[in-house]
């Protein structure tokens, strides 16, 4: 059986979900590195239902959409939880695909640091209260995203909690106690540990919005 | 309960997935004044609707509320047709992304037809792309059998070329088969052809 498949630029950027639900299911998997310059002939051998990347290959299955391999991979490996677990998983990744899609356009291709400024003082802070409240609404926010167990849930605002407060630098993590509790005790979950530490993992890019 | 506007608009996945798995449900309208309400009422986590609550749970999220429906009445398939499920939202929601700012609030209509010239026809063909890979696309749109993944495409063809009409059954012949075999579903068929269906919108596009 080949060892899954990652197809996507050497980055984290949105195949960074699906890394962590390999990393937290001990499997293995190789990384294919796409650029601009190869990315056109990706496109053309068909293998890209929608023309982009990431691209996930397994002996079962080739997927694109970057949430669709994520939830894939969290479903075969035991991740999703119960009902409630995997409900709350989707929420947190709707909600974080909406955040993204208010951030992205204004990141690239060039950033618009006056929209970026708007977005952390006005945008963010709604977007992290609310991640906030989602978790409070577990057992007070001081355990599981959901549940009482590890689950794909903890994965995805684990992820969140690190664009938002660490690499997007849009809110600091003072104002966010439950958030950066529940990142630090998901960071030490034995099979996350390792791929975090690893120098298998991409460096994070980080967001540094220059003063007006 | 659901609790939406008065039409079918986000909510519309989820009322199909209860439909297709013959669940009786209460629709509660909202209007304008009246999500203002809501809204302080901390009952919408991210401040939208639509909303769905039952015995076991209250959700926000179009997709969230569809995709639970659908795992909880063991609709979601095995897990090719839930990927397969999956992809086909994911898709659709990328492309409605681009599409509904420019209808809403107010239309940009030289972008609209724009969308509808280069992008429509594309989008079209990835979907029917997608349906041909499983049996040549005659049968369902993942696996053997009828799935969540059905209901899906289902809802993005009726989009595609009824609402948008951003295709036509003679451009995209194998999603308005899928369309028609999938509108035959028992319990499907008793929704759409009753009354506590909304009606759907149809986008006009004025002439330049």
């Amino acid at each position: 059986m080949a060892p899954p498949k990652i197809t996507y630029f050497p980055a984290r950027g949105r195949a960074e979900l699906a890394r962590l639900v390999l990393a937290a299911a001990g499997v293995e998997w190789v990384e294919e590195a796409v650029s601009a310059e190869t990315l056109p002939a990706l496109k053309e051998s068909g293998k890209l239902a929608f023309g982009q990347v990431p691209l996930y290959e397994d002996d079962d299955v080739s997927l694109v959409q970057s949430m669709t391999i994520a939830r894939y991979l969290a479903r075969k490996h035991d991740l999703y939880g119960d009902l409630q677990q995997g409900a709350i998983a989707d929420m947190l990744i709707d909600g974080y695909g909406d955040l993204l899609n208010k951030l992205i356009p204004n990141i690239f291709p060039a950033p618009n640091w006056p929209a970026l400024r708007k977005l952390k003082e006005e945008v963010a802070p709604v977007f992290a209260k609310q991640f906030e409240a989602v978790l409070a609404q577990n057992n007070g926010g001081n355990e599981y995203a959901a549940g009482s167990s590890f689950s794909f849930a903890d994965l995805v605002l684990f992820s969140i909690t690190e664009s938002l407060l660490f690499d997007l630098g849009l809110v600091s993590a003072a104002d966010y106690p439950l958030l950066e509790a529940h990142y630090k005790s998901t960071k030490a979950h034995e099979n996350l540990t390792k791929y975090l530490e690893s120098d298998k993992r991409f460096p994070p890019r980080k967001l540094e919005i220059p003063p007006e | 309960k659901i609790t939406y506007f008065a039409t079918r608009g986000r909510a519309e996945l989820a009322r199909l997935v209860l439909a297709a798995a013959g669940e009786e449900w209460v629709e509660e309208t909202v209007d304008a004044e009246s999500l203002v309400e809501l809204k302080e009422s901390g009952k919408l986590a991210f401040g939208q609707v639509p909303l769905y609550e039952d015995d076991d749970i209250s959700l926000v999220q179009s997709m969230t509320i569809a995709r639970y429906l659908a795992r909880k009445h063991g609709l979601y398939g095995d897990l090719v047709q839930g990927a397969i499920a999956d992809m086909l939202i994911d898709g659709y929601t990328d492309f409605m992304n681009k599409v509904i700012p420019n209808i809403y609030p107010a239309p940009n209509w030289a972008e609209v037809r724009r969308l509808k010239a280069e992008v429509g026809p594309v989008v079209a063909k990835q979907f029917e792309s997608i349906l041909a890979q499983n049996n040549g696309g005659e049968g369902y749109a993942a696996g053997d059998y009828f799935s969540f993944a059905d209901i899906v495409l289902f809802s993005a063809t009726e989009s595609l070329i009824v609402g948008l009409g951003f295709t036509t059954p003679e451009d995209s012949p194998l999603l308005h088969a899928h369309y028609q075999r999938t509108a035959e579903q028992e319990n499907l068929a008793a929704y759409l052809t009753s009354t506590k269906r909304y009606p759907g919108r149809r986008l006009d596009i004025p002439v330049e």
